[in-house]
């Protein structure tokens, strides 16, 4: 028997998951080899500590706390619809299309390479939307929350938001700067719209966001690009 | 709300149940914040990420699949949180004192108990791969095939991990004398 063979044995006895045949055997084991009789007793006393490690109860708030930050609904709701058949991919690349000529983007190449045709194109086309991460924005005028989703080989932010104003949106990421007019249209609403980031690329580098009110920058919030494996 | 088995929660909370995450969190929050804390080894960290897994669950409980167990996925976030965490700080070797878990949970009523502090040291220097494995296993007492569906792992692996996890842990313990 080998040693592989003895551990796995004693571990087997560990998680009870030996059949009676191999108890036989590690018995055996056990009284012939008194130094694997030490390691299976020191090995049954690490799992007994481990054991007793215990259960700590959290504290009340945690429920609390987790409770009170819920948003709304789930973003099932948004990445269903963004995938969905129904929606279509091709009104979601008409809104796009839409929201580039009617010049609500302004897309500003701060530095760095122009973006990718490919990539333009492709990022609210392909149907395999994930989400990538999400932040609440939660404090000062405008609240909601951001979502970032890769799709195919681009990425896309889903900003959902309410205001008592005209907010606009700077995204900003690796020298590559976005800017959304007008997102929360005056007088005050909520809106939720979805934009692709392209030249963004995947390097695991942050995205900010800044929402302005005439102007003014009033809030901030950072989300993270994937590494691209 | 009746005793509804988890599946049933989490197509209820797709449909818009508040009530029905509720319900999720009450019964998960005691072993995921387990997790975090013996993954982490401090209290308000594991607070931290016990928030944030439910918080991330509830706001991708779309993208959950029903075809796995709901508290796979649950660990599966959690697990990913801690090792955010983990990468967040500083190396180890330089144990600070500030990350040590410093809430009296139960395993503290017994102050003074040698053997506990011992464990709860090792584990913090095996690396967190093997004490992912040791803690899913040990401290959510997950079966070997629920610790593979939570890791995305090959069983055998999940069993290959947690042997060594095991020898390094005797291992330590030895080297401080504890056993």
């Amino acid at each position: 028997m080998t040693d592989d063979d003895r551990m796995a044995l004693i571990h087997g006895e560990l998680d009870g998951e030996l059949s009676s045949e191999q108890r036989a055997d590690l018995a055996r084991l056990l009284l012939a080899d008194p130094q694997v009789r030490v390691l299976r007793d020191e090995l049954q006393d690490l799992c007994n500590r481990l054991g007793g490690l215990g259960q700590s109860e959290p504290p009340p708030v945690l429920r609390d706390s987790i409770l009170r930050r819920l948003p709304p609904a789930p973003l099932a709701t948004v990445a269903q619809t963004y995938r969905s058949a129904s929606f279509g991919r091709w009104r979601l690349a008409a809104m796009l299309a839409g929201l580039l000529t009617a010049g609500t983007i302004v897309y500003e190449t701060v530095t760095g390479p122009a973006p990718a045709g490919r990539e333009t194109a492709g990022t609210m086309a392909a149907d395999t939307a994930a989400v990538v991460d999400w932040v609440t924005v939660g404090s000062g005028p405008v609240t909601g929350r951001a979502t970032l989703y890769r799709d195919g080989s681009g990425l896309a932010v889903a900003l959902e938001l309410s205001a008592a104003q005209s907010v606009d949106v700077l995204i900003s990421s690796a020298g590559h700067s976005f800017r959304i007019n007008d997102l929360v249209s005056a007088p005050a609403g909520s809106v939720r719209r979805t934009a692709a980031l392209p030249g963004v690329r995947m390097q695991g580098q942050a995205i900010e966001l800044t929402f302005l009110i005439g102007g003014r920058a009033v809030s901030r919030a950072t989300l993270h690009a994937p590494s691209r494996p | 709300m009746k005793e509804l088995d988890d599946a049933t929660l989490v197509l209820r909370c797709r449909e818009g149940h508040r009530d029905a995450f509720e319900q999720l969190v009450i019964r998960y929050q005691k072993p995921v914040f387990n997790v975090a804390l013996r993954m982490l080894r401090n209290r308000q960290d594991a607070l931290d990420v016990a928030q944030t897994t439910f918080l991330k669950a509830y706001e991708h409980v779309g993208d959950y699949d029903p075809a796995f167990r709901f508290y796979s996925w649950l660990y599966r976030i959690a697990i990913n949180e801690c090792l955010n965490a983990l990468a967040l700080r500083k190396p180890r070797g330089e144990l600070d004192a500030n990350t040590a878990d410093e809430g009296p949970g139960p395993d503290r009523a017994a102050e003074g108990d040698q053997a506990l502090h011992a464990i709860e040291d090792a584990l913090m220097l095996v690396s967190p791969e093997l004490r992912t494995v040791t803690v899913l296993r040990h401290i959510a007492q997950l079966s070997y095939e629920d610790i593979a569906e939570t890791l995305g792992l090959p069983e055998k692996t999940v069993k290959s991990r947690l042997h060594s996890a095991r020898e390094r842990l005797r291992d330590h313990l030895r080297q401080c004398g504890a056993i």
